[in-house]
């Protein structure tokens, strides 16, 4: 089954496959980067900068529709940033990480090919 | 054709930024991305943006970097004419409500429909600025014609008084 949905950058960029291939690869590149920076906050127990970065991340993780990502992002940001339930961050951002590679991969196998 | 309205973009999140430039350059308006609040200020001092879509989380990259409220708060200071759109991935009216009290002129949430909400918040600007432009016309107008009304009323009576006009 997909992982990703690339039904609203079809419809935003007009089909434009040029502007597909910028966008997707775009989150390919800032999608790992902010994976780290998140494990990185939250080892270091920084929840303000994490919830940063996984504020900036979840409407991206939208427009790649990447949906079963969606509620996970969700609750980083908001458990980072109301300081409640971080013991369960760790699992949650490992899940992101795990989920976020296999979904990149498809994206760019998708992006190869327009 | 009429110079295109200058919608200037403020986003410190390439992707974002990119999209949001690519979205309204497409709805052909003139668009200028800057990716922080700083650069955009340096700019005002010369440049004359009539729209600016204003990112409120301006310190995720620069973590030294001014807020979108203080920019908000600057911009408005220099140009008061000057429409804000708010741009934020949070979704809270408490947000909301305090970059409305600094003068912003609308709010957006980023995320799949942020799109269509700018195009609509940027139409009512439009339609805000037509309507202010209509009352101004309807102002000159009045004064023109009050000023016309007193001009006859004051001949009228010179006319009666030294006897040019006899009833």
């Amino acid at each position: 089954m997909a992982l990703t949905d690339l039904a609203f950058l079809t419809n935003f960029t007009k089909g434009d496959n040029a502007k597909m291939k910028k966008y997707i690869n775009m989150f390919l590149d800032i999608a790992p980067k902010s994976v780290a920076e998140m494990e990185q906050y939250n080892a270091d127990k920084d929840f303000d900068r994490l919830k940063v970065v996984a504020h900036s991340l979840k409407p991206q993780v939208s427009y790649m529709g990447i949906k079963h990502l969606e509620t996970t992002i969700k609750e980083i940001e908001l458990f980072a940033g109301s300081k409640t339930n971080t013991e369960s961050l760790p699992e949650k951002i490992d899940y992101f990480k795990t989920e976020c590679a296999k979904a990149c991969e498809e994206l760019s196998t998708a992006a190869a090919k327009l | 054709m009429a110079n295109p309205l200058k919608v200037y973009v403020v986003e410190d999140d390439t992707m974002q930024g990119e999209m949001v430039k690519d979205h309204l350059s497409g709805k052909g308006y003139s668009v200028k991305l800057y990716n922080t609040g700083e650069a955009f200020l340096k700019e005002l001092e010369t440049e004359n943006p009539d729209i600016l879509v204003l990112d409120y989380n301006l310190n995720s990259v620069d973590k030294t970097a001014m807020e979108g409220i203080d920019i908000l708060k600057r911009a408005k200071d220099k140009n008061a004419d000057l429409e804000v759109i708010m741009y934020s991935g949070q979704d809270s009216i408490d947000v909301a409500v305090d970059t409305m009290r600094y003068g912003a002129f609308d709010y957006v949430v980023k995320g799949e429909v942020a799109f269509t909400r700018l195009d609509f918040i940027i139409g009512k600007i439009r339609k805000q600025w037509e309507l202010q432009g209509n009352e101004q016309r309807y102002r000159k107008l009045s004064t023109w014609l009050i000023a016309l009304i007193g001009a006859l009323v004051g001949a009228i009576i010179v006319g009666l008084i030294t006897g040019a006009i006899v009833i």
